[in-house]
């Protein structure tokens, strides 16, 4: 039952790459050639962001003041910190988020051995989300999802 | 060792530069078409029919003042442009533009792009923090709700699109679209996807964050100079980042329209520029024609009609695929 529900290829096997057994061997390839890019690219980006703001702060005239440097408020003087209380509304849309965003990333490996599953790993996930959809019934009947 | 960095330094460069140049036109072409829609000309005086302009306006925002505000946390103001930037521009890195031609061939190149495009909700809620001031905050707290409500559908609409093609790598999803586009089996999806990626982005019917009579410019209201710039750059990367994923994922990235003679000739990155057009102009028409909206409908669409629509849309295709035995293995 176990090996039926979690298949004994390799999740990060693609098609292509599933023929080299050895994972460690796969894993190292991968970053040889794929994520090393990907850390050359954040390096660039990294650079071409502190370049561009750093040489932009070199060339032009700075010329600060007390005024430039307040904070904006149209017009008036600014009389207290803008850090003090929010709406409990963003919070509560943050905490719903959490929910729904847990339940995609536990489908996402489901999606990809959803072919070499029995019937028993696709209920178990219709069940997971029924159970879910549950849970969302619930909220919006009490009404967590209206924002006012 | 140093030729391969160097390999791998200038294929970047080769696929940044052009990106830059290209979000540097998509702002000239949208004020370009929401001119024409707007019956008047749009700026026409830089350059032919005003083509240089976009140079000229980074020009002048590069020899503007950098100001920091003095009760701000300045570290944290000064990363957020740049975490916004950065965020925008990585996400090319696993975009295949044509057939064999892509920076990195990830295995789980759709989460790397949904990760990507996750953690830019970071950039805005750092600016709207370090700023201390009022409208930047807001700001800041509607475009992170806003996102993170989009998001969740977006998840589910990845995912159906990841069944039906029986992988996450973005070129291999593009070939299962062989036979027919996504968009055919999936149109409800498509239209929730274009709609989300309008939310996710802070783009215009959606564009509370930004509100002009409500909270001055949202989020970037302290910023200046090119710490205001990078922000710019990094929303227009992002929308045609977004733009570049629905044609992959819906419209086929490289594939021909349909696969036969004058069609097929075309280079397959042609058809992928083509798709990402198509979105580019999708993003300034509903700009320039749709009214805003208040922001509890907002989240009442993202929360009450597309997460159950996606959901149970998630539901119906795997039930079809498993029960005619259609699922790619």
């Amino acid at each position: 039952m176990i090996s039926s529900i979690f298949p004994s290829k390799n999740f990060f096997c693609l098609n292509k790459l599933s023929v080299c057994s050895d994972s460690f061997h796969l894993n190292t390839s991968l970053f040889y050639n794929e994520y090393s890019v990907i850390l050359t690219f954040l390096f660039i980006a990294t650079i071409l962001s502190v370049i561009i703001i750093l040489f932009s702060y070199i060339l032009a005239v700075q010329n600060p003041e007390t005024e430039k440097l307040s904070t904006y408020e149209c017009g008036f003087e600014p009389y207290e910190d803008a850090r003090h209380t929010f709406d409990v509304k963003f919070y509560l849309v943050a905490i719903l988020f959490i929910v729904f965003d847990i339940e995609t990333m536990f489908l996402i490996p489901w999606t990809n051995v959803l072919g070499q599953l029995d019937l028993v790993g696709f209920w178990s996930m219709i069940d997971f989300m029924f159970e879910l959809s549950i849970g969302y019934v619930y909220i919006y009947c009490i009404g967590a999802l209206d924002i006012h | 060792m140093i030729v391969l960095i160097i390999c791998i330094v200038l294929k970047i460069l080769v696929v940044v530069v052009p990106l830059l140049i290209s979000v540097a036109y998509f702002t000239i072409a949208e004020r370009k078409i929401m001119g024409i829609i707007q019956r008047r000309k749009g700026p026409n005086v830089i350059g032919f029919l005003g083509l240089l302009q976009p140079l000229a306006d980074g020009l002048k925002l590069f020899v503007k003042e950098t100001i920091f505000p003095s009760n701000s946390n300045i570290i944290i103001f000064l990363i957020a442009p740049m975490l916004t930037f950065i965020l925008s521009l990585i996400g090319w890195a696993v975009l295949p533009l044509s057939k064999q031609i892509v920076l990195s061939d990830l295995n789980i190149g759709v989460l790397y792009l949904f990760a990507t495009s996750s953690l830019s909700v970071y950039g805005i809620i750092m600016a709207g923090w370090s700023s201390n001031s009022k409208y930047p905050f807001l700001g800041a707290l509607r475009s992170a709700a806003q996102m993170i409500s989009y998001e969740v559908s977006i998840g589910f609409i990845i995912i159906n699109v990841c069944i039906c093609a029986g992988s996450f790598n973005l070129s291999f999803i593009v070939l299962a679209q062989n036979n027919v586009w996504f968009v055919v089996p999936l149109l409800p999806m498509f239209f929730i996807f274009c709609v989300s990626m309008l939310a996710e982005t802070n783009r215009h019917p959606f564009d509370l964050p930004e509100a002009e009579a409500e909270l001055v410019s949202g989020y970037n209201v302290e910023y200046s100079a090119m710490t205001f710039a990078l922000f710019f750059l990094g929303e227009y990367a992002n929308m045609l980042l977004m733009s570049a994923f629905v044609s992959i994922l819906f419209l086929g990235g490289w594939l021909p329209l349909v696969n036969l003679f004058p069609f097929n000739y075309l280079p397959g990155s042609l058809w992928f520029s083509l798709k990402l057009v198509l979105g580019v102009i999708f993003f300034i028409v509903t700009r320039a024609t749709l009214p805003r909206y208040r922001y509890d409908q907002l989240m009442y669409i993202g929360w009450k009609s597309f997460l159950p629509l996606s959901l149970g849309y998630l539901l119906l295709s795997v039930g079809i695929l498993i029960s005619f035995n259609w699922l790619p293995t």
